[in-house]
């Protein structure tokens, strides 16, 4: 990467750095983006490691920090999905703290963006909804199928054909969910990254340079937010599917 | 001289350490901001958008697929995309209420 790309979109190529034999097909080479993945999974290590390392009764600022983050996610977890969803607070924390590294990692210059891959983002949310499906199945078997039909509605032929439509309806609703939850993740980074390399591709213009930079700074900051905030969102949006599995509204 | 008489006369003002505890409090009330969840309000605004476009996007594909199957082309995916959008609005219109029932309940533990 030594002369500056102006393609805003070659930052999101995969590039082999070991590859392997396919099996059956599939390239299973050791991507930019395996690393980053990795490397995520690190810092995830290092960061909860070293905060829990010797907890102390007066925490230092690195403790503070951790205990923080995990008070933060077990109170939403708690308020969104109940009591009875404390029991799954390890996954939606591991997915929380997975997304939030791999989007803040992201924000490293010459780094791979990992959650602007559709891919990445699709498979945490395929998982977290088959999950949540299975979960609401085993909880209330067959019973489950009455959160496709809603409550209200008129007997009849009227009321049959609105039931039908109702459940369609709600099906769609339901199938979007992971769609909406893998999108949401991957459209905001792939769209912050790319307007980070437009505005940063605009700063070598000499003196009138200087606005793009300031603005570039700006945006620097409003990334970071959005990288917390769409990890938040991610783990929100997770104990909220969670809670309707749980509880069926 | 006239700041020292003002001072003593000040000084008579304030009786005890109560009143500077009201006043303190009284400051403090009014001073204070609203615990406002920032990022609940933000995470709600950012969520809906999304939400109606991939309603439609599951309904268009499946109406797709179903025309393919069925060769009905195109009214499944008319049909379809519809109720997907539908579906899309539903979500919507869900989140929004919750949230609305979420901010009336907090209003009535704030006034009782």
């Amino acid at each position: 990467m030594a002369e500056a790309s102006l393609n805003p979109v070659e930052q999101f190529e995969l590039r082999d750095y070991f590859s392997f034999p396919h099996i059956s097909g599939y390239n299973i080479a050791f991507t930019n983006a395996s690393l980053w993945m990795a490397l995520a999974v690190l810092g995830v290590f290092l960061f909860i490691g070293l905060g829990a390392r010797r907890p102390a009764l007066v925490p230092g600022r690195f403790q503070t920090m951790v205990e923080m983050l995990y008070q933060f996610v077990s109170d939403m977890v708690e308020s969104s999905a109940g009591a009875e969803g404390k029991k799954y607070f390890p996954i939606i924390f591991s997915l929380f703290i997975f997304v939030l590294f791999c989007n803040l990692f992201g924000l490293i210059p010459y780094s791979f963006s990992v959650t602007s891959q559709i891919i990445v983002t699709f498979a945490f949310a395929a998982f977290v909804f088959i999950g949540v499906t299975f979960i609401g199945f085993y909880k209330h078997g067959l019973h489950f199928f009455h959160y496709f039909l809603p409550k209200g509605l008129p007997g009849g032929l009227i009321g049959l054909v609105l039931a039908l439509f109702m459940i369609i309806i709600e099906l769609f609703s339901y199938m979007a969910r992971p769609v909406s939850l893998s999108i949401r993740l991957a459209a905001n980074m792939t769209a912050g990254h790319i307007l980070l390399q437009i505005m940063a591709s605009f700063v070598a213009v000499g003196i009138i340079g200087l606005f793009p930079f300031a603005f570039l700074l700006i945006f620097i900051g409003f990334e970071l937010f959005v990288a917390c905030l769409q990890a938040y969102i991610f783990a929100l949006l997770c104990s909220l599917y969670l809670n309707d599995a749980l509880n069926m509204h | 001289m006239k700041c020292v008489e003002a001072l003593m006369a000040k000084s008579e003002d304030i009786p005890s350490l109560d009143r500077l505890d009201e006043d303190i409090r009284s400051f403090r009330e009014k001073t204070a901001r609203k615990p406002r969840p920032v990022p609940q309000d933000a995470a709600l605004v950012l969520r809906l958008g999304v939400e109606l476009m991939s309603g439609a996007l599951v309904g268009g594909i499946a109406g797709y697929y179903g025309d393919k199957w069925l060769h009905t082309s195109p009214v499944l995916f008319i049909v379809c995309f519809f109720l997907g959008s539908a579906g899309g609005f539903l979500t919507i219109m869900r989140t929004l209420k919750m949230t609305e029932d979420k901010e009336d309940m907090k209003g009535n533990n704030h006034s009782g």
